[in-house]
Parts: C-alpha cells; sequence; structure tokens
C-alpha cells in the first residue's frame, strides 16, 4: 500500500495551514511530530476527507482519492483527537453503531467485534459503560473502533493525550503488533509516543515539512551540537537565556543542563536522542509546547 | 432501524432527559387540576354532573336517539313540570331533566339544522355561479362538501370532551421538549467531538443525517404520547369522558367544526397534528442550534423563536399562524368553525392549508439541517476550529 501526499495545501483566508506539503507512506509507522498548531490535525483533517485542500492531491495506491471515495473510507481507520465517546453506551454497543456506520456485514459483525476487543484487551468488560472506563480504556477502545474494518491506514491524532504510563506503554505495544501489513499515522506533540516505534519520523512547522526520515538519522544529524555542563544555581537564569536547554537538572555540585547548541566551550558532548532533535528543529515554539515524558 | 435506535439511545436515553420529561409531566398534572378548579366550561359541567339523579338519567337516555326517546323525555319533563306546578314535585328534579333536554334536543335535531344550512349553501352555489363569483361558490362546496351527511344516531354525553380538546398547555410542554430534543441532537455531538469519527465511515452522511433526525422524531411521538395520554387520562379520571364514537359535532361546542369524524378519530388527529407541529418546531430549533456557535446565542435563539409562536398562537388565524407551529398545536381554531383559505377562485379549508404551510416549512428545515450538517467548514456546526 502507498500514500503519496502532492503540495498539499491549506489556508483559512490568509492565514496559511499547510504549506505545499509533500511526503509518501508506504507500510510502517510514521510519527508526525510538530507543536501544537503545526498543521498536523489539519493534515490529518485533510486525510481523512473532513477537509478540502486548497491545493494538492493524495493518491492512495496511485489513485487520487476523489476518485476512489467509497473504497478510499473503507481502507481508513481514524481516531480524532481527545473522543468522548457516549458515556451511556456500552463497548459492545459502541462497536456495533461504529459496525453499523464502517458497513460491516452484519454475518461478520459479531466475530469481529469479538476479536478486537480481545486484541485491546476490552473483550471482557464489553458490557461496561462507557462513562465507567479509564481514560486508557477508553482510548484502547478508540483504536478498537478504528480497527473494525481492517484498515490499510490507520491514523491517530494525538492518541496518548492524557493517558498514564502504564497505559502509553500498552499502546505502543498495541501499535507495534499493528504495524505489519499497514500504514500508521500517528500525530502527537509528544516525543516518546514515536521515539521508540515509528519507522519514520515527519517534523512539522509551522504548516511547512522540517523533516522526514528515520529516528536514528534525525537523532545523526544533530550529532555533535548536544553538550552536558553542570554549572552554579545562580548562572542557571543566565543560560536559559541564552541556550536552548532540554533538560536541567539540580545536583550537589550545581545544576546540571544539557543544552543544544553548535559549540559550547568547557561542556560535554553527548549522543543526542529524539527530545533535543524536536527541540533543535522547533526551538521556541516546543519551549512551550513539548511534553517531556 | 438499528442505526435510528443507536442514535435514540445515544441522544435521549440520557438521565437529563428522562427527568425532564418526569418534570414536565409533573407540571401538566398539576396544570389539569387546577384549570379543573378555575375553567368555567368545567365549572358548567361540573353543575351538571352534581345535578340529582343525574348519572342515572344519562344512562337510562344511552342508545339510539328515536322520536320516541325524545318524546319520552319530553313527557317526562312535562310531568315534572305539571307536578311542579301543583305543588307536589320538586325543583331539583326538574334541573335534572332541564339539564339532560337541551343537549338532547341539541343531538335530535342536529341533522335538521345541518340540512337546511346544506340547502343554503346550495342555493348559494346556484347564486354565486350566476353571478360568475367563483370564489364564494367554491367556498359553499366546500361547504357542502365538509357538512354533508351528519347526523348524530346514538345518546351518549360527551359534553367534557370540550374541556379536553381546549387544554393545550401540554402543547406549550412539547414544545420545549422540543427545544430540549434539539439542543441535545447538535449539542451532544459537539460535546463527544466524535462527529469528525463518524463522517470519516462508509456510511454517508445523508443516511447518518437521516438517523438523527428519525430519532429526534421518535423522541417527539414518545414525549407527544407521554403527555398527551396523560392529557387523556388525567382528564378522564376528573370529568366524564364518555362517547368516544360519538361524532365530534356531538359536542355542543363543536357543533360547526369542520372536522367530520369522531371524537376518537379527532383525538388520534390531535396528536397527530401536535406531533408533526413539535416535529416543525423542533427541525427549526435545530436549525438555530446549527447556525450559531456556543451555547448562549443559540438558546436565546430558540427561546425567542418558542416564545414569539407562542405569542403569535394568541392571535386569530392569519397568514402568518399558518407558519406558526404553535397555533397548529391548537386545531380546534381552525376547525371549530368553517374557516376557509382563498387560493386564487378556490376555496381551501384553512386546516388543509396550514398543515400544506407547516409541511411545506417541515421541509425546508430538513433541508437547510442537511446542508448545514454536511459543509464541511470548521467555523459552522459541530466542530471547533483547531
Amino acid at each position: 500500500m502507498n500514500i503519496k501526499l502532492e503540495g498539499i495545501t491549506k489556508n483559512y483566508g490568509s492565514h496559511c495551514v499547510l504549506n505545499a506539503f509533500s511526503a509518501e507512506f508506504s507500510d510502517g509507522v510514521y510519527g508526525l511530530l510538530g507543536p501544537n498548531g503545526a498543521g498536523k490535525s489539519t493534515l490529518i483533517n485533510i486525510l481523512v476527507g473532513l477537509l478540502k485542500a486548497n491545493e494538492g492531491r493524495i493518491c492512495f495506491d496511485g489513485k487520487d482519492i476523489k476518485k476512489l471515495n467509497e473504497r478510499y473510507l473503507g481502507a481508513i481507520g481514524y481516531l480524532p483527537q481527545y473522543p468522548h465517546f457516549y458515556g451511556n453506551y456500552s463497548i459492545l454497543e459502541l462497536m456495533q453503531y461504529m459496525s453499523l456506520l464502517k458497513k460491516i456485514p452484519k454475518s461478520e459483525m459479531a466475530d469481529r467485534i469479538h476479536e478486537i476487543l480481545h486484541f485491546v484487551n476490552l473483550d471482557t468488560i464489553r458490557d461496561r459503560r462507557i462513562s465507567q472506563l479509564s481514560g486508557g480504556m477508553r482510548q484502547r477502545l478508540g483504536i478498537a473502533q478504528a480497527l473494525l474494518n481492517d484498515p490499510k491506514l490507520l491514523i491517530l491524532d494525538e492518541p496518548t493525550a492524557g493517558l498514564d504510563p502504564k497505559e502509553r506503554i500498552r499502546f505502543r505495544s498495541l501499535m507495534a503488533q499493528l504495524a505489519s501489513g499497514r500504514t500508521i499515522l500517528l500525530a502527537t506533540h509528544i516525543v516518546s509516543d514515536v521515539a521508540f516505534i515509528a519507522n519514520e519520523i515527519i517534523l512539522l512547522n509551522d504548516g511547512t515539512k522540517v523533516q522526514q526520515d528515520t529516528p536514528e538519522q534525525l537523532i545523526a544529524s544533530i550529532q555533535g551540537k548536544v553538550w552536558e555542563i553542570t554549572v552554579p544555581e545562580n548562572k542557571l537564569p543566565a543560560y536559559l537565556a541564552s541556550f536552548q536547554v532540554s533538560n536541567a537538572r539540580h545536583t550537589e555540585n550545581g545544576c546540571e543542563l544539557r543544552i543544544i547548541a553548535e559549540h559550547l566551550p568547557e561542556a560535554v558532548q553527548v549522543t543526542p536522542n529524539l527530545e533535543d532533535v524536536f527541540l533543535y528543529y522547533f526551538g521556541e515554539a516546543a519551549d512551550h509546547e513539548t511534553d517531556m515524558v | 432501524m438499528k442505526l435510528i435506535w443507536f442514535e435514540f439511545k445515544k441522544m435521549f436515553l440520557q438521565k437529563n432527559m428522562v427527568f425532564l420529561v418526569l418534570i414536565l409531566v409533573l407540571v401538566n398534572a398539576g396544570k389539569i387540576c387546577i384549570n379543573g378548579r378555575l375553567d368555567p366550561v368545567v365549572t358548567e359541567s361540573k353543575v351538571h354532573w352534581q345535578l340529582p339523579g343525574i348519572v342515572e338519567a344519562e344512562d337510562e337516555l344511552k342508545g339510539e336517539i328515536t322520536p320516541e326517546t325524545m318524546q319520552m323525555l319530553m313527557d317526562v319533563r312535562s310531568q315534572i313540570m305539571g307536578a311542579i306546578e301543583s305543588g307536589t314535585g320538586w325543583d331539583s328534579e326538574a334541573s335534572t331533566y332541564d339539564g339532560l333536554y337541551p343537549h338532547y334536543a341539541y343531538l335530535y335535531e342536529y341533522h335538521i339544522a345541518n340540512d337546511e344550512k346544506l340547502e343554503q349553501a346550495g342555493e348559494n352555489i346556484e347564486f354565486y355561479e350566476k353571478h360568475g363569483n367563483e370564489y364564494d361558490a367554491s367556498v359553499n362546496r366546500l361547504f357542502q362538501r365538509q357538512y354533508a351527511g351528519r347526523f348524530v344516531r346514538n345518546y351518549s354525553n360527551s359534553e367534557d370532551y370540550a374541556i379536553l380538546f381546549s387544554y393545550h398547555f401540554s402543547s406549550f410542554l412539547l414544545l420545549v421538549l422540543s427545544l430540549a430534543g434539539s439542543a441535545q441532537l447538535v449539542w451532544k455531538e459537539r460535546k463527544t467531538g466524535i462527529y469528525d469519527l463518524l463522517q470519516t465511515t462508509l456510511t454517508g452522511k445523508t443516511r447518518l443525517h437521516f438517523a438523527k433526525i428519525a430519532a429526534f422524531m421518535v423522541w417527539l411521538a414518545i414525549a407527544a404520547a407521554i403527555l398527551f395520554g396523560e392529557d387523556y387520562a388525567v382528564h378522564s379520571v376528573l370529568f366524564h369522558l364518555e362517547g368516544l364514537m360519538q361524532p365530534l359535532y356531538a359536542v355542543e361546542a363543536y357543533e360547526l367544526c369542520s372536522f367530520g369524524g369522531s371524537i376518537m378519530s379527532y383525538t388520534i388527529f390531535l396528536y397527530g397534528i401536535r406531533l408533526f407541529a413539535a416535529i416543525c418546531a423542533g427541525l427549526i430549533f435545530v436549525v438555530l442550534n446549527t447556525l450559531f456557535r456556543g451555547v448562549f446565542v443559540p438558546i436565546c435563539a430558540d427561546i425567542f423563536f418558542m416564545f414569539g409562536c407562542i405569542l403569535t398562537s394568541e392571535q386569530t388565524a392569519s397568514t402568518v399562524t399558518f407558519l406558526d407551529p404553535a397555533f397548529i398545536m391548537q386545531p380546534d381554531r381552525y376547525l371549530q368553525n368553517f374557516l376557509a383559505v382563498r387560493i386564487g377562485d378556490h376555496a381551501v379549508s384553512a386546516m388543509t392549508a396550514a398543515c400544506c404551510a407547516m409541511l411545506l416549512l417541515t421541509l425546508i428545515a430538513g433541508a437547510a439541517i442537511h446542508v448545514l450538517w454536511s459543509r464541511n467548514i470548521r467555523c459552522t456546526l459541530f466542530q471547533k476550529r483547531r
């Protein structure tokens, strides 16, 4: 399966939200990483057909999705940002409702629902009301409904927002199992969501694609630009003001800082990680938005 | 059907909605009881049913109306009057038959009075046709069609149905439930943010919108049935609702009504027309809720519209009232007397015209909802701008 986005541009009046975005996806997990307001949700909404792009086109296996219409919709699974599934439905009812909407044949519906609920570990509580579920369970239910039509393209918008670390790990494990034979596009501003599972990461800022590469290559691209230095407590404000500080840890000898810079005298060069990459490319925006989990 | 059920459960099987219905049911019961004390029609009915021996006398008269029964009633009445005059009878006994006689006589003579009107209408048609007045001839033809063959065959005192049919407070409550339901229909999806997801499924927007509107209609049908059922039940307990199969014109207040069916068919018609008007109002509420963002402005627009309708419904029938769901919820305003509307040179029953106008309004509102809900523009509808 192949998805190709060519010159996708979206404007709201004079404000350009997406600027000639191009990318190509095949099987695997793709992380769409960027600070809030970078255009991730807009791109996803265009991908799932909720928004029309002002320019550009999307091809699914070489064919324009406008021409494929139902065939394309039948091939995608989507989990929107912060979904509040209906509290008075049970898990099973929501799955049945979504199955109807996705036109799953009646003869297959029960088995399919059972199989997916078992996969996301919700089968034993299928009759429980959604209002009684934890955040993690709801998110798994969101993934379950997205999988009902066995999608070739699974699109998840901020899927781990509000989850505790245990549920995040569980989520990553689900993604890893789902990745074979399909494309998963995972939009997030949380670096750790994609650090371990993404085959490729697309960095998006102000509606423009900044980079698209494997996590290893992205990390390699800032090799030699990450430093560690211990400074007295009283000098901390000055460092914070002058450099991009990706981490600060108080120790007995002062404050140990992790800094991204082209060159930093008296500091020790260290191996970069993906959070450093995020900070390096998104700078000020990342200072405000990154959730360093 | 299953999709409609899911939409219904999602929107309306909610604690807040059930609670609202219960509250309004209590309010309605209270209002009927208060009406039972204050309404002059009710007072008149109470006086009648408190006459000594009236229940037994009414029971005795029930059945086919014949010249013999009429004669018997007249004989009994004159015998009592004679006894009173001679000082051997009691006024109370006379008042019982005084209470019975006029109504029985009304039913006995109804067809005679009606035939006279029909004859007059026939003469009018001839006259107007001769003078080339096609419209007035058409009015009289309509009259003839609507009033032909009227005859009251059986006696039953159905007068208390006038109390039930003139009770319109539950219609107002139905409008409130319609408003609440429409708000639920729009805001539920707004609040959950799931509408984006639903739109990406294979089921088209049209089918999804149809299911939502159908669920809303089911909700209104149930709400209307509860309120109207309560009206009937409470009135049955408080008053004497008898003779369900009698023609509506057997109730004196409906002597000239243009509805020729039975009381039962009018009761069903009343339920249907109130439901229809509630659906029409509900769809307009949905349009208003969809057009405006936030909560405050749509609520104000809804309330403004609702009270506008209620105030307009206090006026006499006019072109404006044809487009007023609150007015059409009181069909006796159109039907209690012969009322025609001019369309070119033809006369159409006001009720038919009002129903057509309401149907048109409903279709326009339905189409507007579909168009508005189908637009993928962030600044309108369910979604917040991101």
